[in-house]
């Protein structure tokens, strides 16, 4: 549409829009409360994602891990590495990353009296690992966290602990097999339980300090992974891409955290396209209030409409001109309706929703806190207001045409 | 004339037909046969074990003491000094298997689904070592043919498991000597066909009352392709001493036993 040439049709559409302000105001309103309610529940959804992932990682797997080629899909002792001085170097001048943690895995039987169940031994040096992973805040009462030269110390998930009936301070043996093929067990002292609210750490999952580890499992100066924490979840792509190419051709495989819990980005997946059917819903809700808002004040001005094609107007300027207060309609809502939805957002970003009346149902989705606070991106703004505004334009063409197809005559004649 | 000529075509064919049932045998006598020329009721065995993946080779001494009437075993490794004193008692009647550990000094009940898992890092599983399952009553055999393996003239079985039969393979090709039935190679197929490892049995020699292969060497293939630029991967098991038959006292298939100091 051409404006020098639409001017008129332009003065005539806002004019119109103010003629009628209830009506106005009525659709103003649907569109911004439909604007402003997309804007704010994607941004509940982003944070309870980024709430998701941020948790899942500072537990226990870190941003990006390092292990032998086989190791993730093996999960056995058996493939391990002696991390390289290049690579040792080039993450420690990194400053993108924040930490790195040495641990070597070794799956195992932990019997404690009549009580046998299988374990995963995770090892590692409690200086590093505290800034890679949180799980030591999650010490349960009673107990403590490992030191470094701790000895035949452990500690082990709560549910773990409770099915094998053990309490801090009591001696438990293990069973498993070395680096290099022979028997490793022995007796070593519960001094603390965890409890991650991960089931599959809580369950199954016992700590035990680097240094015992290398003498329990012969492990010769190898180990089985490098976590890495860096300092921005965002980076994790770029640093693993560069990681990949500078260190990953030989026989290591370099994942992010996204390879290492496929499982939560399923069910990310999964949780957004029924978002998105639930945000097209409410899209469809409020172009079909613009429809009908337009729809009657077409009907409501048949005779002035027909009026105006007897007097010389064009149809295709009738449906410009309806159109355009349509689009003035819709710009004026959506700005609302970003000023409305970001406001909530804001809000709830800086006072989180505290869902710990649902802590079970959190629980299944690996999530250890309850207070999810709001995330508003530049991105969710943008999107819902182009759609809002598409949304109502294009239910408004139909109503537009309509009132272009109008017969002067029988118009001019109906009240 | 015409009926002595149906007469002596008839005896030449009973004949043949007579020593052909002398002479080919089912797969199933032959497995049956070369089960038992390997095994016994009872055997007490020394054997060495040695294992070698792409990283290191280790060898362990083993002695162990099978009731296969009974179904108990029981075995200690004797060397390497590491690993010596780990005593492994089972009981598969009723699904009981315990190791116990000298380092622990106490045992630890294993449960029978670790059956399966390799044992002690090698290319053979706990069933493979304690031979819980049976390659005569577990499967149904087939009888292929005859080829020449490993410079032994040998008959081919196939093996399918019976459908009710706990095992773990697929299938077993059993390559078995024709002269006495001794086992020369095992393939061993997954459920989905799948060749997954070889055992291969080599120097025959005399042990008292009978000739047995005396070493048994185990290949898993898909570890075999992974590491080909490593060099091979094996499990060898030498038998260095076996007595067959030998009565056992009961008092080795005890807790009492296993946990003596």
């Amino acid at each position: 549409m051409d404006m020098k040439k639409s001017r008129i049709e332009f003065m005539l559409a806002w004019r119109n829009v103010w003629k009628n302000k209830r009506r106005t105001i009525l659709t103003l309103l649907t569109i911004m409360v439909g604007c402003a309610m997309i804007i704010f529940f994607k941004a509940l959804q982003e944070g309870g994602y980024e709430k998701m992932i941020d948790d899942a990682i500072a537990a226990n797997t870190g941003h990006i891990q390092i292990h032998e080629k086989g190791f993730w899909e093996n999960m056995s002792i058996d493939y391990a590495f002696k991390p390289g001085v290049p690579l040792l170097v080039y993450l420690r001048k990194n400053p993108a990353v924040s930490a790195v943690s040495r641990r070597v895995y070794a799956a195992g039987l932990v019997s404690y009296q009549n009580n046998t169940f299988g374990v995963l031994v995770q090892a590692v040096d409690p200086g590093q690992e505290k800034k890679v992973s949180t799980l030591h805040t999650t010490i349960q009462s009673g107990g403590r966290y490992i030191t470094p030269d701790d000895g035949k110390k452990i500690i082990m998930g709560a549910t773990l602990a409770k099915n094998l009936n053990v309490k801090v301070g009591d001696d438990v043996s293990l069973l498993s097999q070395g680096f290099d093929g022979s028997i490793a067990a022995g007796n070593l002292t519960v001094v603390g339980t965890f409890k991650t609210n991960n089931p599959r750490y809580d369950q199954s999952m016992v700590i035990m300090p680097l240094v015992q580890a290398a003498e329990t499992f012969t492990m010769m100066g190898y180990i089985n992974s490098l976590a890495i924490k860096l300092k921005n979840t965002s980076d994790v792509e770029t640093i693993r891409d560069r990681l990949r190419t500078n260190f990953g051709a030989k026989d290591l495989e370099i994942m992010g955290w996204d390879e290492l819990t496929p499982e939560l980005i399923q069910s990310i997946v999964m949780d957004r396209l029924f978002g998105n059917i639930f945000y097209l819903i409410l899209l469809l809700i409020t172009a079909f209030g613009v429809l009908n808002t337009i729809q009657m004040s077409v009907f409501e001005r048949t005779r002035e409409l027909g009026i105006m094609m007897a007097i010389g107007t064009k149809p295709r300027q009738i449906v410009t001109m309806v159109l355009f207060e349509s689009v003035f309609i819709s710009l004026l809502g959506v700005a609302l309706g970003i000023v409305l939805g970001s406001s909530i957002s804001y809000y709830f970003t800086v006072h989180p929703i505290d869902y710990s009346d649902y802590q079970k149902e959190l629980e299944v989705f690996s999530m250890s806190t309850t207070l999810l606070p709001a995330k508003l991106t530049v991105k969710n703004i943008a999107t819902t207001a182009f759609l809002t505004f598409l949304f109502g334009i294009l239910f408004s063409i139909a109503p537009a045409r309509r009132a272009a197809k109008l017969k002067p005559l029988e118009a001019i004649r109906q009240l | 004339m015409k009926k002595t000529i149906s007469t002596i075509s008839m005896i030449i064919i009973l004949a043949a037909f007579s020593y052909g049932a002398a002479v080919e045998l089912t797969g199933l006598e032959i497995i049956d046969r070369s089960d038992r020329a390997v095994r016994g009721d009872t055997q007490i065995s020394l054997v060495e074990i040695t294992i070698k993946n792409r990283r290191w080779t280790r060898t362990l001494k083993m002695k162990s003491w099978d009731n296969r009437v009974t179904k108990k075993s029981f075995a200690e490794i004797l060397a390497p000094k590491k690993d010596a004193g780990n005593r492994f008692l089972m009981i598969s009647k009723d699904g009981l298997m315990w190791h116990y550990s000298p380092e622990i000094g106490k045992e630890i009940k294993i449960h029978p689904s670790m059956m399966l898992q390799s044992w002690m890092g090698s290319d053979f599983s706990n069933d493979d070592i304690v031979k819980e399952s049976s390659i005569v009553e577990d499967y149904t055999h087939t009888l292929q043919g005859k080829k020449t393996v490993e410079g032994h003239e040998c008959y081919v079985v196939i093996l399918e498991p019976k459908p009710e039969a706990a095992v773990v393979w697929g299938k077993i090709v059993y390559f078995a000597r024709v002269g006495d039935f001794l086992p020369v190679k095992e393939e061993l197929y997954d459920q989905h066909g799948k060749l997954k490892k070889v055992l291969t049995c080599y120097v025959y020699r005399r042990m008292y009352d009978r000739v047995i292969p005396t070493v048994y060497k185990m290949v898993t293939l898909k570890k075999q392709r992974e590491s080909e630029q490593k060099g091979e991967e094996y499990t060898m098991m030498v038998i260095k001493d076996a007595m067959f038959n030998r009565k056992i006292d009961n008092r080795i298939f005890t807790l009492q036993n296993l946990k003596r100091r």
